[in-house]
């Protein structure tokens, strides 16, 4: 290969885009020939001329105009997730799926999931006798004007120990 | 070029609202992006038009953004947009004036101190500016992208929409037509 043959893959092989294959002939050419070695040379000196000179910025500080025209930002709920747990937003989304994964596969299982213990029965009897009591209560508060649903409960109990006495409980 | 690990926390934190860690990428990216933006509209208000734009721009969509490590690829190409929009990417023919002005002066010396030396070093950088900023626009952008920028040939390919060896072979154009037009590596023009 003479220089015209080569002269035209110095900058190639300077920016490393010629491939391995095609170098060894260049540089067989470049070790014999000065003007070549030369040329090379001062591509190669371009590139960290280039590679020294700094970006330019803006004459003038532009962060106060990027900053006022900034909206705050809503965060979505993943992003919330992530924030409370302190993890990435995947991660984050990961952990919920796997913790409704868990809650679904226990919900089909059912049966593997503890259940409260059982109450004796006459726990039981007592808690729907002092529920009937309340209600007949409540109805009769009602009637009568006096407070109703849940006011009605809490005014019932409130007088409870006489009627209770009355209707052979405690 | 960045501490990966420290650049994804704190566009993970600005995609969250952090402002403060918004202004700290700002920071680190206006230099890269403004040059950029200039070296494609060649007028440095227009540049920082487009550079404001940008980071608004990036900060409405940083949700959306799939992966923190994409993010300098992404607002590089958002400003790259904002260029052909404004209509000043492929228009431009003459040379973007870049190369002029203070703004372009080197003001370190040499280490060694010598006048002569730091007057050198400062004519050099000036004419390889001035050059860059006469390059054909293809060639320019690869240019300014890689090596005033420092962004890898592979981000260089995704922000212009090349294949990566498109990339190196203007790169490697763009080498031989600043050798022939600085004057004192032998070539043919000043």
């Amino acid at each position: 290969m003479n220089c015209d043959d080569i002269q035209p893959l110095l900058a190639d092989l300077a920016v490393g885009a010629l491939p391995e294959p095609r170098q060894g002939p260049v540089r067989e050419h470049l070790a014999r020939c000065e003007s070549c070695r030369m040329a090379f040379g001062q591509l190669c000196l371009l590139g960290s001329w280039l590679d020294e000179i700094p970006p330019t910025g803006p004459a003038r500080d532009l962060w106060p105009s990027i900053a006022a025209a900034l909206r705050p930002r809503k965060r979505t709920l993943g992003q919330r997730i992530s924030g409370y747990l302190g993890l990435s937003p995947g991660w984050a989304w990961a952990g919920v799926a796997c913790a409704c994964a868990v809650l679904a596969w226990g919900g089909l299982r059912g049966g593997d999931i503890p259940r409260a213990p059982e109450l004796p029965a006459v726990v039981v009897a007592e808690a729907d006798e002092d529920a009937d009591l309340l209600s007949r209560w409540s109805a009769q508060a009602s009637l009568s004007g006096g407070p109703v649903g849940r006011y009605a409960a809490a005014a019932a109990l409130s007088v409870l120990p006489e009627s209770a006495a009355e209707e052979g409980l405690e | 070029m960045y501490d990966a690990a420290r650049w994804n926390s704190l566009v993970d934190a600005a995609r969250q609202g952090d402002r403060r860690a918004y202004e700290l990428i700002y920071r680190e990216l206006s230099a890269r992006l403004y040059h950029y933006a200039a070296s494609l509209v060649g007028d440095a208000a227009t540049a920082e038009d487009i550079t404001q734009a940008a980071f608004v721009k990036a900060w409405e969509s940083l949700p959306r953004l799939r992966s923190s490590g994409a993010f300098i690829v992404w607002i590089h190409r958002i400003v790259r947009n904002l260029a052909v929009d404004a209509g000043r990417l492929t228009a431009r023919e003459e040379p973007s004036g870049l190369g002029d002005g203070p703004q372009w002066d080197t003001e370190d010396p040499r280490p060694d101190g010598r006048p002569d030396a730091a007057l050198l070093e400062r004519e050099r950088a000036l004419a390889v500016r001035r050059a860059v900023a006469a390059l054909p626009d293809h060639q320019r952008e690869v240019v300014v992208l890689h090596h005033l920028g420092g962004t890898p040939v592979e981000d260089v390919a995704q922000i212009i929409g090349v294949p990566a060896g498109t990339v190196l072979s203007r790169l490697a154009r763009a080498r031989e037509t600043l050798r022939r037009r600085i004057y004192w590596l032998g070539g043919d023009a000043a």
